[in-house]
This record gives C-alpha cells, structure tokens and sequence, in this order.
C-alpha cells in the first residue's frame, strides 16, 4: 500500500457535486416501466451507508468486521421497538437508536478490538450470528414474525408514499454520510488511520493513538450501520421489520461490496454497494424469465464464487482496477 | 429427574463427537497452513448429502454410498484447496477468512442446487442398540464415537511421528524454511485439505442416520466445530476434541433451560474464550 497522496481543493469538491448532481438527476429517470428500480434505489442506499462505514473500517483502519448486518438490524430493532412496544416519538426513536447503534459499538468494540487479525474476524463473525439468532428468536424482537404498524419517517407529508421521495430521503442522507466520510479521510485523523493500516506499530511509535482511533472508526461504523438500520425500519419497508435481511448472508455482501469497491476507496465502496444491489436485481428478473425456481440459491452461488473470486484473483477490487484498465486507454490515446 | 440427566449427556456427547471431528479437520488444515477454514461444516453437509443421495436416490448400497459420500468429500476438499486457497497463498489471514466465508456460501448454494433442499437420510451402519446405565445407546452413536477416537489417536501420532506429519507442520511453522528442506507447501496444503475434508466426509456419513442431512445443516456444524477447536486452543487438537464433546454436552442441558439459545450460548462462549483466554482453555 502506497502513502496517500495529497489531494488537490478542486478534487475535493468536484466529487461531491457531480454526485449531488447525480442524485437529484437520476431518480427523476426512473418512471413508468423503469418506477420498480425506485425501491431498489432505496435500499441500494441503505447498503451504500453500511459500506461506507465498513469502508472506513476495513480498508481505511485495516480491521474487519463480518458480523455488520447484526449492528444494522439492531438499530433497525431498537428504533422499532421504541416507536412501537416502549411507545416513544419517532424522533426519539431514530435518536435512541442512533445512540444505541454507537454504544454497542462502543462495548463490543472495546472487548474485540484487542484482538487482531483472524481473531478479529472470527470474533466479529460470532457477534454478528448471536445478533442474527436474537433477532429471530427473541419474545422482544417479535421472533421470526417480526414487528408490525411501524411509523413513518414524515416530514409535514414528507415523503409520505411516495417512492421517489423517499429515494431522495435517503439518498440525502447517503450525501452527507459520503461527504463526512471522504472529509474524515482526508483529515489528519483519517490520515492516522491509514497508517494503523500501513504499520500498527510504526503509527504507535509515531504517537498514534492506535487503539483510541481503532475504537472511534469502530463506533463510527457501528452509528452508521445504525443509521441505515433506523431508515430501514421507517422509510424502507411497509412499516414491518423481520429478521431475514439481518443474515450472515448479508454480513458477508457487505464485505463483497466492500472488496469489490477495492477496500480503501469512499467512491469505490460506493459503486460496490450499487453494482451489487444492481446485480441481485439483474439475477432475480432473469430468474422469472426463465421460471428459474431455485435462483435465490443461484445468486448466493453466484456472490460467493464472486467473492472467493475478487480475493484470490483481483484482490485490489474490481472497480479500482477497471478504473485504472480505462484510464490507461485514455491516456495512450491522447 | 436423573435418568433425564443421563440422556441429555448421552446425547450431548453424540453430537460433541461430531463437534469434535470437525474441530479435528479445523485444526489439520490450521495446522499445515494457518488458515482458519470456516468452510469445514459445508465439508461435513456435502458428505452426507452424497451418501443419502446414493443410496436413497441411486439405490446403491450403504457401503458403496459411505465410499461416495468420504472420496467425494475428499475431492471437495481437494478442489477448494487447488481453485481458492492456493492462488491465495500469499495473502493476508485476514483476506484468508474470507476466502473461506466465500467457500462456504458457494459449497452450500451448490448442493442446493445439485441435491435441491430435501433432507437426506440413511440407514444406521449397525441398527438397534444397548442399554448402558438405564440409557438407550444407538449402535450408531458408538460408531460415531469409535470413529472420532480412532481419527484423534492417528491423528495425533501422525503429527508426532510420521515424516509426512512432521513435514506438515513444518509448513505452518516457516513455509519458506520447509520448501528450502524438500517440503512443499503446496503439496503439504493439498494434503491438509484432503485429510481435513477426510474426516469431515465421515463426520457427515456417521452423522445422517442420527439426523438427516439437508444442505443448510453444515454452517452450524461448522460453527460448533470451530467453537470447539478456538475452545480448545487453535493447534491444539486434542484440547478441540475434549472441547468438542463439551459443547455437546453444555448444549443439550441448555435445551432444559430454554431450546432457543442454543446457538447464541455456544457462540457467546467463544466471544469470551477469544478475548480472556485466547489460546484456549486445554492449554497452558
């Protein structure tokens, strides 16, 4: 891995805004036959909130986390909860959560993050299972048959029904998470964090905070994944809230996501999480064209071999490596 | 009150030899290659599912299907290790374990898709059983614990004494040193795998006739298993056997307090073992 390099004040702002751009432009294409792609958009940017976290995790500080979509149904499920059982205001709701998505972050973090490596991993892996059982086992979470009559998120009216206002919703909230997460980068802390990743021990040795940072970037991740979670649960679904989403299945396509962005990348991870959403969409209606019955089977196939894939054979991700293949092209032209 | 007590054990101990074996294949490929691999349940599902498939669907006798069920675990084993873990050889663990995660969802949309999603049974090797200490004791469960027993006593003089043992965990120990003396850590990963997926193969074959086999029963397996070993202490496989049989046990008398956490019980046992007592609680 390579220092980074300096990034010049016309790079920083050019990014943002061609990708505000593209968010007020796009949605406004999605109608009539293309209006079923609006859902999806939505939950294209739940994921691209929990991979941006991830990102920051993974790539930028180096540790892993396989057990992320447990952080993300728990913020999904303290927010549900309190809007319905414990009977609090929806902000409240979304605050408690937010809030509560950090401090399991905070705990958890502070009792794994000790360890390294594969430990790390396997840790992770085991938090993210015992969430998933939780989820679907509990009396509280409602078990396998979930939560009903979940409210709104409703500004006066605001999204209320409408798809395409609630893409904008949470598109809004992909900006401003993407934004913050690129200025974190780019910042001396984010800096820092790079260098746990480069060497832990040089970045010690220089007065790097290691632990601290590694502790902040994982309550970072954890709020985030909280905060995809609470979008979830009251924009996203019918105002119900199961378990199925919050599987080890979509721990781990997260971390596709994330590998294929080219773990280290805000934009990378990005693309990785829309490629992603776009190419489960792609295997689903292909599979009722065919009547293919089993094709859930088949995309999982598919994402693994994927995954096992990029690891072994592209393992600076896919879209850093395009991105590099076209760039070539485009010089040697001119 | 008492005899319930026994049967709880009887059974815990049944399902720990399963745990058992693949903590015992964890720690083979751990062993020669120092990679964790997560896939070892999917290893153990596909051996059953072959088996049941030959017999129940071809017809083949119980013999032949045991046969299919094990060689074909085998070249399972041996294909992983060949497609996605040698090309990986370099990479960081990390990266290594998720090689493995991918493994395991692949192996597992595979059989479904092969074998479709019904469980597969099979008859007992021997049927009927004895009565011991007023507990009923399946034939089966004897083979299962005769196998896993006869599996760690070779296992573990293999390690110790033979060449090819010894050439093995040489290459854990300094790859780079090992192929300079002749060993080749290739070879010796082929091999792991192939001996791991081995016992994993015959985990499943003994294990379906006890309760069935369907392709989503290897992830929790595997889990189990990898509970037992990081339990036991990583490269320790007699510690994961012991610890194995442990979680068996600890699971089936959790069953008297609610049947709902099993799962959560044992991976919470993990958490902790990882951040007190990461090198196992067998070693000192």
């Amino acid at each position: 891995m390579k220092p980074p390099e300096p990034t010049s004040p016309r790079q920083v702002y050019q990014g943002p805004l061609i990708f505000l751009g593209l968010i007020i432009v796009l949605p406004l294409l999605a109608r009539g036959q293309y209006a079923y792609l609006l859902p999806l958009a939505q939950i294209g940017g739940l994921y691209a909130i929990l991979v941006t976290g991830l990102t920051l995790l993974m790539g930028f500080t180096g540790q892993v986390s396989l057990g992320h979509a447990g952080f993300y149904g728990f913020g999904a499920y303290v927010a549900a909860l309190a809007a319905t059982s414990w009977g609090m205001p929806l902000a409240g709701a979304v605050v408690l959560a937010l809030i509560a998505g950090a401090l399991l972050a905070l705990m958890t973090g502070f009792m794994v993050l000790r360890l390294k490596g594969n430990l790390l991993a396997l840790a992770t892996l085991c938090l993210g299972i015992i969430l998933g059982e939780l989820f679907n086992k509990s009396k509280i979470t409602g078990g396998a048959a979930g939560l009903f009559d979940l409210p709104r998120i409703d500004f006066w009216g605001w999204p209320g029904k409408s798809a395409l206002a609630k893409v904008y919703l949470v598109w809004a909230v992909v900006w401003i998470v993407v934004v913050l997460a690129l200025r974190l980068t780019m910042s001396p802390a984010g800096r820092a964090i790079q260098a746990i990743h480069f060497d832990e021990e040089a970045a010690a040795a220089l007065g790097v905070p290691v632990f601290a940072l590694k502790l902040k970037i994982f309550v970072l991740a954890g709020f985030l994944a909280a905060l995809a979670g609470v979008l979830y649960a009251f924009v996203y679904t019918p105002a119900y809230l199961g378990p199925e989403e919050f599987s080890l299945m979509l721990s781990v396509m997260l971390v596709t996501m994330v590998v294929l962005g080219g773990m280290g990348s805000i934009w990378g991870g990005l693309i990785g999480a829309l490629v992603t959403t776009g190419l489960h969409e792609v295997i689903t209606l292909a599979g009722e064209k065919i009547g293919f019955t089993q094709i859930t089977r088949f995309e999982q196939l598919f994402f693994g071999a994927l995954l096992v894939g990029m690891l072994v054979f592209c393992p600076k991700g896919l879209v850093p490596s395009i991105a590099r293949l076209g760039l070539r092209r485009w010089r040697r032209r001119t | 009150m008492q005899e319930y007590a026994a049967i709880l054990c009887v059974k815990g101990i049944m399902i720990g030899s399963i745990y058992a074996l693949i903590s015992l294949g964890f720690n083979v490929i751990y062993r020669t290659t120092g990679v964790l691999n997560l896939a070892q349940g999917e290893f153990v599902m596909w051996g059953g599912v072959m088996a049941g498939w030959a017999h129940g669907i071809m017809g083949w006798p119980l013999g032949g299907a045991i046969l299919t069920g094990v060689i074909g675990t085998v070249l399972v084993g041996l294909v992983v290790d060949q497609v996605a873990i040698r090309p990986a050889r370099g990479s960081a663990p990390v990266v290594q374990i998720i090689i493995t995660v991918g493994i395991s969802i692949v192996l597992r949309s595979m059989a479904a898709l092969i074998w479709g999603t019904e469980p597969y049974h099979l008859p007992p090797i021997q049927g009927g059983g004895v009565h011991f200490l007023g507990v009923f004791l399946e034939y089966q469960s004897l083979w299962l614990l005769g196998v896993v027993a006869v599996c760690m006593t070779a296992l573990a003089l293999f390690f110790m004494y033979a060449r090819l043992g010894r050439a093995m965990r040489a290459c854990a120990e300094n790859a780079e040193a090992s192929r300079l003396c002749g060993v080749s850590p290739d070879r010796m990963s082929a091999m792991a795998f192939g001996l791991s997926a081995l016992l994993a193969g015959l985990g499943g074959v003994l294990l379906t006739p006890i309760l069935s086999m369907s392709f989503d029963r290897g992830t929790m397996l595997g889990l189990k298993g990898f509970s037992a070993a990081i339990l036991g202490g990583l490269g320790h496989p007699i510690g994961g056997v012991f610890s194995g049989l442990f979680l068996g046990v600890l699971e089936q008398f959790s069953v008297w307090y609610s049947s709902v956490y099993k799962e959560t019980l044992a991976l919470s046992i993990v958490v902790l073992v990882l951040l007190f007592r990461p090198r196992g609680l067998f070693t000192r």
